[in-house]
């Protein structure tokens, strides 16, 4: 049911600030964050690679160069 | 105040329109960004939809000719999958996952930006194919060698395009994985993550496995096509079969790439209109876990007649059919939820519940079409079409549009119309199966996909089909009618916690929820999480 008992204000702020120490753990978190992203990175592009290998043993060994 | 806050404030008042919605990092905005575009694809690809069924609303040859009606069929899979299905969720957790992991905004906030800008180019390279020489590519958007090699050179867009999706879908992805993994507030372990998290979690790593391969596939057709190679070409020794295997290994995950998030929005909507915990939320994490596990091990199932050895057929029949027991838990923990529940169907779970109900369909003709000496019969025919329209429509549509309901008041901090979003939804759902279940009935009685005209016995069931297509194209202009009232004119403020039994930190926060959000990480009281106590 749609609750109407405690309306906010359509330009409501946080109620609590950010601190300078709050703010470096989080940046060490990030620092994490960055690292995660470059490992899950690395598994995208060992798919990718291995889909081509997969096509390797059909398609390079028949390669006709253009021209020819 | 420190330094930091300050700087915080001073970001959020000194945007101007271009650096709002051009250069942004605010996962909210990025958020609105993705929803807007698919909403705007959503109106492209069922314009394609439209005119499919105008042409087949009676046999005959009507509006167009049959190599434009294949660049429909094509293109209007391709915009519908990368182009708003896909975006739409990705969309929903750009909103969503921040605030209900006490994230003060994802973990890449440039790298999103840059996921969602690639995606408007990918796709103005996509549909202008239809003005070059030799039309859009017109295979399907399975893009099956060695038909679509026999289109003219627009293929070379259409690859780009689809490189550029594939690149989009990859870093978005690498950042929910980030975000979940990094930047969860303190207290808030794995296990007690909202099931929108969880599901977005496993879709990420499919996304991150299979989307690689579809440009693996793409990028060896592209050398077929113009460097001479014969990857996909019998005459030059290659293998247009592999290209399907390569393709399905991408294609089956992506099905569930579509659906899984889906079951996270489901499981959010059914639990606060039941007024319960979700019934099983153990078991439902591991049953999203489990089908995913599964999605890689049955593509083949796609391909039974195309000529498979009998084992692979055995091995592909019982490992598909093996994802309706994961699937079924849910189903069951589902419906489970909602017993003895105190039910209110507020709009949201109006939309829960037809998901359910059309999503179980097309599951069962799912299981239909596993069975190998059945899908003899079914294959390339309407049969197929139908099931996977009740699964992508009156399921991950259907679940998306109860995400918007369930969430825009908390993104606008205004209710939308009742009323209207009700009629929204009955004529959605009786127009979306007086659409898609007479193609059962052409299915079975034989008539083939992706053909502009069919033999006159089919006659009375296309034109059926069609009415209940503009029926629903219609419908969904009442859609945009609502969500425009509800942000832009709607009098009627939301609350924070905007239902009643709506758990989790995102209903902590003020409606609208403010542009910086969690900026210091709440403390984790379980009391006002959704699964703080996961005993049950």
């Amino acid at each position: 049911m749609l609750r109407m008992d405690e309306q906010t204000s359509l330009n409501e702020k946080p109620a609590r600030e950010p601190t300078d120490a709050a703010m470096s753990a989080l940046a060490r978190r990030k620092a994490g964050a960055r690292r995660t992203a470059w490992i899950v990175a690395a598994i995208a592009a060992a798919f990718f690679i291995a889909s081509l290998v997969q096509g390797h043993f059909v398609g390079i060994p028949n390669w006709v160069p253009p021209g020819h | 105040m420190s330094s930091t806050a300050q700087a915080v404030h001073h970001e959020e008042h000194h945007q101007s329109f271009f650096e709002r919605w051009f250069m942004s990092t605010n996962h909210k905005d990025i958020g609105t960004l993705y929803l807007s575009f698919s909403f705007l694809m959503l109106f492209v690809g069922g314009s394609f939809a439209m005119l499919i069924r105008a042409e087949l609303f009676e046999p005959g040859l009507q509006l167009m000719q049959p190599y434009f009606f294949n660049e429909l069929t094509g293109m209007h899979g391709l915009v519908m999958i990368f182009g708003v299905i896909m975006p739409s969720f990705v969309g929903l957790a750009n909103w969503m996952i921040p605030m209900q992991i006490g994230a003060p905004d994802m973990a890449l906030p440039r790298l999103n930006n840059l996921s969602f800008w690639i995606l408007p180019f990918a796709f103005v390279l996509l549909l202008s194919t239809f003005f070059m020489p030799g039309g859009a590519p017109a295979a399907g958007w399975t893009m099956y060698p060695p038909l679509v090699l026999q289109g003219g050179e627009s293929i070379a867009f259409m690859i780009f395009a689809i490189h550029l999706m594939g690149i989009s879908s990859i870093l978005g992805s690498i950042n929910i994985i980030a975000t979940i993994l990094n930047l969860r507030a303190p207290g808030l372990d794995l296990l007690k993550m909202p099931m929108f998290c969880w599901s977005w979690l496993i879709t990420s790593f499919l996304v991150i496995a299979v989307m690689p391969v579809l440009a693996g596939a793409v990028t060896m057709m592209l050398f077929d096509r113009f460097f001479g190679t014969n990857f996909f070409n019998a005459a030059g020794g290659g293998d247009p079969v592999m290209y399907q295997h390569v393709f399905w290994f991408f294609g089956h995950p992506e099905v569930y790439i579509m659906i899984l998030p889906a079951f996270g929005v489901i499981s959010e909507i059914v639990p606060t209109f039941s007024r319960k915990p979700l019934f099983g939320y153990k078991a439902m994490v591991y049953a999203i876990a489990c089908i995913a596990f599964l999605s890689f091990i049955v593509w083949s199932h796609h391909m039974f007649t195309v000529g498979l050895p009998l084992g692979a057929e055995v091995f592909f029949m019982y490992s598909t059919m093996l994802i309706a027991v994961p699937t079924g838990v849910k189903i069951f923990n589902w419906v489970t939820t909602m017993w003895r529940g105190s039910l209110s169907f507020e709009v949201p779970m109006l939309w829960a519940i037809a998901f359910i109900v059309l999503f179980t369909i097309g599951g069962f003709s799912g299981v239909m079409m596993a069975l190998v000496p059945a899908d003899f019969q079914y294959n390339q025919t309407y049969f197929i079409v139908a099931h996977f329209h009740y699964v992508l429509v009156g399921g991950a549509l259907f679940s998306i549009i109860g995400a918007v309901y369930y969430w825009l008041p908390k993104w606008s901090g205004r209710m939308y119309s009742n009323f209207w979003a009700k009629l929204h939804f009955w004529s959605s759902v009786i127009s979306v199966n007086v659409l898609f279940f007479p193609q059962h009935f052409l299915g079975l009685a034989g008539m083939p996909r992706r053909i502009p005209d069919y033999n006159v016995a089919f006659a009375d069931w296309n034109m059926v089909s069609s009415i209940g297509g503009f029926w629903f194209g219609a419908t969904q202009l009442i859609f945009v009618g609502v969500v425009i009232h509800c942000v832009f004119f709607s009098k009627q403020k939301a609350a924070a916690r905007v239902w009643e039994h709506a758990y989790g930190l995102e209903w902590t926060l003020p409606s609208p929820a403010p542009h910086h959000s969690f900026t210091v990480p709440p403390v984790i009281d379980d009391s006002q999480l959704a699964h703080g106590d996961v005993s049950h």
